[in-house]
């Protein structure tokens, strides 16, 4: 099943995907930690395309698509920016100054998603996040977490 | 992000409620760290107890108010840290940088004994 949400590029509205999120998880066979964790993801997800990728401009929305069965959650987020060169970030670092105030998202993303990558297309910049519950990923359904895949 | 300011022995208590994302919330947890410097109140205790999440941004919010208490000869401690909250500050190992307790009687206790 899918659900498909937009929102202006604005703070006030980080709480939206939050809440669907933890609604519709709680359908689903995850834990809570699961699921803040997920929603985490998708809020720094969000934040970096409204802040980075439509530099604020309310009028430009951040769009979500979020495809869902009870074997995984999958969410992608796209924004109208030129995004970053992805290839060359390794994501698995944490930023090692830890009183620096910036550039933890991405980190954040690759510690809580089973698979992340990011992919441009039909002009928009876009991140793939995809969380699989704990009690499938042992039975040997997880998911990669190290994978960073490109899609054109 | 909302704030509300009182004072328990000597120590400035923040209980802090809502989201802290960004926006204009950098700007009012700055400005509130910063005119409590100004008046000379350099004990602080942030409560996180009413807050439903932190992203990044906020991280550098909590950071930098930190620093700012830090470069004056204050402290920031924080109490009621939310298991999500909590888990953000292990995965990022801010859990060093910051003191937090698990209640506000534990906190103000921790000034005295420095």
């Amino acid at each position: 099943m899918k659900i498909e949400l937009s929102f202006p590029s604005s703070h006030m509205f980080l709480g939206i995907p939050d809440v669907v999120i933890q609604e519709l998880g709680s359908e689903l066979p995850f834990t809570q930690t699961e699921l803040d964790e997920l929603s985490t993801s998708v809020i720094e997800g969000c934040t970096n395309a409204l802040e980075h990728g439509n530099k604020m401009v309310d009028e430009v929305p951040v769009r979500l698509e979020i495809e869902f069965d009870p074997t995984r959650i999958e969410i992608t987020i796209f924004d109208q920016g030129e995004g970053f060169d992805f290839e060359s970030i390794d994501f698995s670092q944490a930023p090692t100054d830890l009183m620096q105030e910036r550039g933890r998202g991405i980190y954040i993303m690759h510690t809580y998603c089973d698979e992340l990558s990011f992919f441009r297309q039909n002009g928009s910049f876009a991140v793939r996040m995809v969380k699989i519950p704990r009690s499938r990923a042992k039975d040997g359904d997880g998911g990669d977490a190290d994978a960073i895949a490109r899609e054109d | 992000m909302k704030i509300k300011e009182r004072e328990r022995d000597g120590v400035v208590i923040l209980e802090v409620s809502g989201k802290i994302m960004g926006g204009p919330d950098s700007e009012l947890f700055t400005n509130t760290l910063k005119t409590l410097v100004h008046q000379g109140k350099k004990r602080v205790v942030v409560d996180l107890g009413g807050v439903s999440w932190v992203n990044s941004t906020g991280l550098g919010i909590l950071i930098s108010g930190y620093s700012t208490l830090k470069r004056s000869n204050g402290e920031m401690k924080l109490v009621n840290v939310s298991d999500r909250i909590d888990s953000i500050f292990m995965v990022t190992k801010l859990y060093s940088v910051f003191d937090s307790y698990k209640s506000e009687d534990e906190a103000i206790a921790s000034f005295a004994v420095e």
